[in-house]
């Protein structure tokens, strides 16, 4: 039983030896500023490597993943190994005792873990530094700024030079310095190492990287530093030389430059049209025909010539006359170090003229800010006058006919009024209290005086005068019609005319309904109503005349129409007069 | 008491007069693109106490050359509170397309539309004079009818209908020109919030030269409304009431 247990236990032992992710580091523990290679190895394929977290320690580099497999052929037994390894370098930046997080690897869809790791950084032997010490000194670089104190716009050279003593066999850049504020530009540099002596002491010096910097924003900027891969050649200590006498051993050595501080201040106020050139310029203007024909194409060439920031000044605002077709302008330039030394930026304009006339090409100007100086200049170009003739290729009446839209592209605000009339600063309102009272009081007193009407008023209106005219106009509204065929002489409806306007009077008077009418119930109703006697036999009179006039016409038409007319319209003023 | 207000009114002209001189002066420092000093010219007219709705659009215009749109705007709105002008309207539809903010007005109805333009022929004064006007008139006319017996029934009825018009239109002119009040903002950036507190939801932002209508105030807070109708608190601080 035993024995089957021991096997068990080597079986799984070894199925689990098979899926470890191993950590082995070169040096544990390390020594402060030393290299650390610390690889993560499993033996099969895996894919989708978790880095770990190495805190407190700088990663050269790394992740670097190799896979190496090997065959081998023992005593007629094939065995095929695969192994994945990951390897990091550390640089140990500090002593103390440094834990590494655990990585993970994919293995046949499994997730696999390392187990933590521990790195201890201990203080070097002084013999350990010294060697660091001479590494530090002999090997360097150098960041030469040309000045640290410059404006917006401004620009400045930055060189970077490394300075050795030591047997270099190969240079590699690892990180380049990371440029925040700044608008960088390469220059060429050759970096064939020339002897040079700094101190006494002669170094071979090389310049890795020159570039101009022009400063896009204030405030302080820094110039991140630069790191070299060196791998130094170094003569063997070991004592294993070989058959060429060899002995040689290559150390690689990570080295960087300092950080650099820049103060970029702020440029003082600048004026409206400041467009941001820097450094000190000229400008000119070239025009190649004054007198031209129309239609034919004029070259307007604006130059600027001088240091600074040439290479990011942008075209000038030129306000080229509006008759005028106007091409993009065609920009050139030839920069020396970035601008630093004298430089050159041309635009040429094609402007195509399309009607005869002389017109003129104003001056446009360029402020440049001189940071020597410390003051705006203002450049400016020459004005031009052009003479532009009629082109007789083309037919002229054509060119007259073609007629412009008068069109306003440019919107601005309309101009100041010359005169005004001041008035004292109030609200110029009436009170809305008081506007309520001189308002709303008309139309109380108005209320009260048609409350006062219907209640009180109607015996004001029986006044005889009143009712008089009343009546009047009542009989006249009612006898419209029959006055009507007095003036057509109409003989024959007037009389129908009459009857029928009593009637309807008397109908409308005393509320009798049309099938009730008759002279009975004309002497009922007049008798109730107290209205004289006399009246209501003139009333049954006139309603008889009318009948028998109907019938039988009597010869002087008119004399009788007018009688009768005369006399309804008495009757219904007396009844009128009479009601109360 | 006579002799007192002539001094007074005479005093009042000599004062209009040195300010209108000032006004002159500006106007020169203007052609001559002073606009700083055609501005503190001005600003001196209105230290007086005196202005005019020419006054505020010369001013606007200043501040539209100084690109201080949003002191512009409020300038030219201040103008237009006085009398209403093509100019001025015009000058501000430009100041509005320069600054940040671009707040798409609710189309009214057509009658409102109507009736906002009928109100606007005169300012709130002049309606307050007419309704006062025609009902007092109608009055008179009311009281003669009654002793004259001369009837005029038709003509007090137009009457009464053009008062209760015109009073209308007084209420309308007042809730909008003397009981609305509105601002420009004046801070380059306001977070209009939920509440009137800081913690609360963040709505939206508005910037400088952005018309607000101020509905309520609480302490330091106000509510505002903008023209596309959502509202929300602003601290009173961020901008200058017309």
């Amino acid at each position: 039983l035993k024995r089957i247990i021991l096997i068990l236990f080597v079986f799984i032992s070894t199925l689990s030896f098979a899926q470890k992710l191993k950590v082995t580091a070169d040096k544990n523990p390390a020594i402060v500023g030393e290299q650390i290679l610390i690889q993560y190895s499993i033996d099969t394929k895996g894919d989708k490597f978790k880095s770990p977290n190495f805190s407190g320690l700088r990663v050269l580099s790394g992740p670097n993943p190799s896979t190496s497999s090997s065959y081998t052929f023992i005593n007629g037994k094939s065995e095929n190994k695969i192994s994945t390894t990951y390897s990091f370098y550390i640089k140990a930046v500090k002593e103390g005792t440094f834990n590494i997080t655990p990585a993970s690897i994919k293995v046949d869809g499994k997730t696999i873990k390392s187990k933590p790791y521990q790195i201890k950084v201990v203080k070097g032997s002084d013999r350990n530094k010294a060697q660091q010490k001479a590494i530090a000194d002999n090997l360097f670089i150098k960041v030469e700024v040309s000045k640290r104190n410059i404006v917006v716009g401004e620009q400045i050279l930055v060189t970077y030079k490394l300075l050795t003593r030591l047997d270099l066999h190969n240079t590699e850049l690892s990180s380049l310095p990371a440029l925040n504020g700044f608008w960088a530009k390469d220059l060429e540099t050759s970096s064939r190492f020339k002897r040079d002596v700094i101190d006494g002491v002669a170094y071979n010096v090389a310049t890795i990287k020159k570039s101009v910097l022009t400063a896009q924003k204030s405030g302080k900027l820094s110039i991140d530093p630069m790191e070299l891969k060196c791998s130094i050649r170094k003569k063997s200590n070991k004592r294993n030389r070989g058959f060429f006498g060899g002995g040689i051993e290559i150390q690689e050595e990570f080295i960087s430059s300092k950080a650099v501080t820049i103060n970029v201040s702020e440029l003082p106020t600048p004026p409206a049209n400041f467009k941001g050139a820097v450094g000190s310029m000229k400008i000119k203007s070239e025009i190649d025909n004054s007198t031209a024909k129309a239609n034919d194409a004029i070259t307007y060439k604006l130059t600027i010539t001088g240091t600074g920031n040439i290479e990011l000044v942008e075209p000038l605002n030129i306000q080229f006359p509006e008759d005028f077709e106007v091409y993009d302008p065609k920009i050139s330039d030839k920069i020396f170090e970035g601008g630093r030394k004298r430089s050159v930026k041309n635009f040429e304009y094609l402007l195509i003229p399309r009607y005869k006339g002389d017109y003129t090409i104003p001056s446009s100007s360029l402020i440049v800010y001189n940071p020597k100086r410390k003051k705006y200049t203002t450049q400016k170009t020459n004005q031009h006058n052009l003479i532009i003739n009629a082109n007789t290729n083309i037919d002229d009446e054509n060119s007259t006919i073609n007629q412009q839209i008068i069109k306003t592209e440019k919107k601005d605000i309309h101009y100041i009024f010359t005169t005004t009339k001041l008035k004292e600063i109030r609200d110029n309102v009436l009170n809305k209290n008081l506007f309520i009272l001189i308002f709303f009081l008309p139309i109380f007193l108005i209320i009260l005086l048609w409350i006062h009407n219907t209640i009180v008023g109607k015996n004001d209106i029986n006044s005889s005068d009143w009712k008089n005219k009343k009546a009047n106009k009542i009989a006249l509204k009612r006898l419209k019609y029959a006055q009507n065929c007095i003036n057509n002489n109409n003989f024959d409806s007037f009389f129908e005319e009459i009857e029928k306007s009593l009637w309807g009077y008397f109908a409308d008077k005393f509320k009798v309904s049309i099938a009730d009418l008759s002279k009975e119930t004309v002497s009922t109703h007049f008798y109730s109503n107290a209205i004289d006697n006399n009246t209501e036999k003139q009333f049954i009179a006139l309603l008889d005349e009318c009948e028998f006039a109907r019938y039988a016409p009597a010869s002087n038409k008119n004399a009788q129409m007018d009688d009768v007319l005369e006399k309804a319209k008495k009757i219904i003023i007396e009844v009128e007069t009479s009601l109360k | 008491m006579k002799r007192l207000i002539f001094i007074l009114s005479l005093l009042f002209c000599i004062q209009t007069f040195a300010g209108e001189q000032l006004f002159l002066q500006a106007n020169k420092e203007y052609v001559n693109e002073n606009y700083t000093a055609a501005v503190s010219l001005y600003d001196s007219i209105l230290t007086k106490e005196l202005e005019s709705s020419e006054l505020y659009y010369n001013l606007g215009n200043c501040h539209y050359k100084a690109q201080d749109w949003a002191n512009a705007i409020w300038h030219y709105e201040k103008s237009l509170k006085l009398e209403k002008n093509d100019k001025t309207i015009q000058n501000l539809e430009l100041a509005n397309l320069k600054i940040i903010d671009r707040i798409e007005e609710i189309p009214q109805l057509f009658y409102k539309k109507w009736w906002s333009s009928f109100i606007s022929i005169f300012n709130t004064f002049s309606w307050q004079l007419i309704s006062i006007l025609i009902i007092w008139f109608a009055l008179t006319i009311k009281i003669l009818s009654q002793f004259t017996n001369y009837k005029k029934e038709h003509f007090l009825s137009i009457l009464y209908s053009l008062a209760l018009i015109s009073v209308f239109a007084t209420y309308s002119s007042y809730q909008g020109n003397i009981t609305k009040k509105e601002a420009i903002i004046f801070t380059s950036s306001v977070v209009v919030n939920s509440a009137p507190t800081t913690n609360s939801t963040n709505l939206f932002s508005l910037h400088s030269g952005s018309k607000i209508e101020i509905l309520d105030t609480i302490g330091e807070w106000i509510n505002i409304k903008i023209a596309n109708g959502s509202s929300g608190w602003i601290k009173e601080s961020g901008c200058k009431v017309l």
